[in-house]
């Protein structure tokens, strides 16, 4: 009886719910002005910036975010921000909504997000800026959000495209035509930056050419030993291999590896500006070895909290700042390798061999 | 005398140390009672919520789910493809979902004798390789109307969460107490032999906890979906750890048979605030982990030691 009782009630506020779904208008697609209004965000100065990151604790994410903090510092020492907060959710893209609702809380100024995910956050950062109190940067990672007060990053998708049409170009000049047998190592399955740089950007490129067959494909999760495990099995598996993309250079440098290891003939190979694989890349030169290395340059947080500051001081600025990817070539190489510090550092930054000994904790 | 000895049964140990808490913040940190920060701590409170009453309820039977984290993934990826097409289907196909994730992982810990750690860390690793498959990169399309009624406000108070939390807190309250169900679970979890000589069929009891932890799991996919308005098969991450550590906290003995709705709530509270506080406090997220880690061990470690005494 007791069972049945509650079970009723139960049911009846279940159809309550159901029944009493409000419902609302679906907002139309807004057309959104190409720059920020002149003084859209003005606030006297000293501020105070919430950062909210998306991993903490890996080689490229410790320079990115210690280029943000000097920059920080650099305000903070001429008056015009006062505190600044960076919090990291490791990857959860539920985790990162929390941090941003946590810096809302403490009355941030501004709000610079590189987002975990370029979906997970749409529907807060839409509040934010349909509230229209702070401004909102997007920064480093694809976001598929259209409501920002601006994005600056460089493009993933352009990152992956130009590393393939190179290697196309490689195969064509060996074949005459683009035709050849490639490998693929990508990031991590599932995250923004890998499907930007691979399936959106790498891929079709290759799908174009019917005669370029990809005979394996793996994923490295942007880390060395683990693309140098998975890069053993491919290699070993495919005794032709006319090309190498990857969704990065710690694992571009972990295929160098199997092959020399293995003894194999060298080919191009797809990079990034991976310390490690730059210095290779001079070393093996002469033994045939080539790569191009695009970069997505650490200095880009600096570069987001300048616009921070630019809304904040009244300014107007262009909502929609993708850069084109940077990239290094053989002729630029010895420009940006660093002979004296070890592989894990990212070369395209702009923090001096001293600042990264201490941010890395080397000995001169 | 009497009232003290019951307060420090292990249960309170979750109250008095939220309570410690909330002291020490109402002190140090004005801005965690402002109604923007309250509301926060509620949209967050909900699906671990939702996924840690489940997990309670493995664990009162001495088992284990490790595969509430991709269930709630699975769910948000279904969610992305599905709801275009109708919310109600996407609903029921969800839920359903998590329901037959929990049968399998019932049928496998309890039938087929597999370790229940095995059997549900083997079950994740096959759904995130399913929600990679349906839902390859974060996306989809969640209709608006869906997260309006989730997410409604009411001025600037939550009810749609507020409602979820409170269902979910009948629901649960409902089955563990008011339900032959609830008490059986009791009985199993605190002496299986006896609960079978007493004419129980543990080995239904036991797939019916699965089965329910898989339908909380999907109700908070279903939650989270509303809060991304996508698909990702990234957000359950981190829910697994999290939910067990709740129940942890909350006093629920991870050797089964003993633990409480409302010491589940005050852990989920706890884990909620304690992100919460840290993020307010600047603490570094390295050092949040380190925290959290060593509350747990801390509340569990002296609730046993009282236990012993």
């Amino acid at each position: 009886m007791l069972l049945n009782k509650w079970a009723k009630w139960f049911g009846l506020v279940m159809v309550a719910f159901l029944v009493g779904v409000p419902v609302f208008a679906v907002s139309q697609a807004e057309e959104l002005p190409e720059y920020t209004l002149l003084g859209q965000y003005k606030k006297a100065p000293p501020y105070k910036i919430g950062f909210s990151q998306h991993l903490s604790g890996i080689d490229w994410t410790t320079q990115w975010q210690r280029e943000f903090e000097l920059q920080a510092e650099m305000y903070k020492k001429a008056g015009i921000i006062s505190e600044y907060y960076i919090v990291s959710c490791m990857g959860d893209p539920s985790k990162q909504i929390a941090d941003i609702e946590d810096l809302l809380a403490k009355g941030v100024d501004a709000l610079i997000i590189s987002p975990s995910s370029p979906t997970a956050l749409i529907p807060l950062i839409d509040r934010i800026y349909d509230e229209g109190k702070i401004p909102v940067i997007i920064t480093h990672a694809p976001y598929d959000g259209h409501k920002y007060s601006a994005m600056i990053m460089s493009d993933d998708y352009d990152f992956g495209r130009k590393g393939a049409m190179w290697l196309v170009e490689k195969l064509t000049e060996k074949y005459g035509k683009p035709k050849g047998k490639i490998i693929v190592l990508e990031g991590i399955p599932g995250a923004g930056c890998n499907e930007a740089r691979w399936t959106r950007g790498a891929k079709p490129i290759f799908e174009q050419y019917p005669e370029i067959q990809i005979v394996g494909i793996g994923a490295g999760d942007w880390d060395y030993a683990k693309a140098k495990a998975v890069a053993e099995s491919l290699v070993a598996a495919n005794p032709e291999i006319d090309g190498v993309w990857t969704a990065g250079g710690q694992m571009t440098l972990a295929v160098l590896d199997v092959f020399l290891e293995m003894g194999r003939p060298l080919v191009p190979m797809v990079g990034e500006d991976y310390n490690g694989l730059l210095k290779k890349w001079i070393q093996y030169k002469a033994q045939g070895f080539d790569t191009i290395a695009p970069c997505k340059p650490t200095w880009d947080s600096r570069m987001a909290l300048d616009i921070a500051i630019y809304l904040l001081r009244g300014m107007t600025v262009k909502r929609y700042q993708v850069y084109e990817t940077p990239y290094i070539t053989w002729e630029t190489v010895h420009k940006y390798v660093r002979p004296e510090l070890p592989d894990y550092i990212w070369a395209n930054t702009s923090l001096t061999d001293e600042e990264l000994r201490e941010l890395f904790g080397l000995k001169k | 005398m009497k009232l003290l000895s019951r307060l420090s049964r292990r249960r309170f140990v979750g109250f008095f140390l939220l309570l410690g808490l909330m002291i020490t913040l109402s002190i140090e940190l004005p801005q965690f009672y402002a109604a923007q920060n309250l509301s926060n701590l509620l949209l967050r409170a909900v699906p671990l919520l939702c996924v840690a009453l489940g997990q309670m309820i493995v664990i009162l039977i001495a088992g284990i789910d490790l595969s509430v984290g991709a269930t709630l993934s699975l769910a948000t990826a279904i969610a992305s493809h599905l709801m275009v097409r109708s919310i109600p289907l996407a609903i029921l196909s969800i839920l359903a979902a998590g329901m037959f994730i929990g049968l399998i992982n019932g049928l496998g810990a309890v039938k087929a004798k597999i370790n229940p750690f095995v059997m549900t860390f083997g079950t994740s690793s096959v759904l995130n390789g399913v929600t990679l498959y349906i839902r390859p990169s974060p996306g989809g399309y969640i209709p608006r109307v869906y997260v309006n009624t989730i997410l409604a406000y009411w001025g600037s108070v939550p009810v749609g969460p507020l409602f979820i939390l409170c269902l979910v807190l009948i629901v649960g309250f409902w089955l563990l107490y008011k339900t032959t169900y609830g008490r059986h679970l009791y009985a199993v979890g605190g002496n299986e032999e006896a609960a079978r000589l007493a004419g129980i069929n543990v080995a239904v009891c036991k797939i019916l906890a699965y089965i329910v932890c898989g339908l909380f799991a999907s109700l908070a996919g279903l939650y989270m979906t509303a809060r991304i308005a996508s698909g990702d098969p990234a957000v359950g991450g981190t829910f697994v750890l999290d939910s067990i550590g709740a129940v942890a906290v909350g006093g629920t003995a991870l050797t089964g048979g003993r633990g409480t709705l409302w010491g589940t709530l005050f852990g989920v509270i706890i884990f909620s605030v304690l992100s919460n506080i840290f993020n307010l406090l600047n603490v570094n997220i390295y050092w949040q982990y380190v925290f959290k880690g060593l509350i747990v061990i801390g509340v569990v470690g002296f609730s046993q030691l009282k236990e012993r005494k």
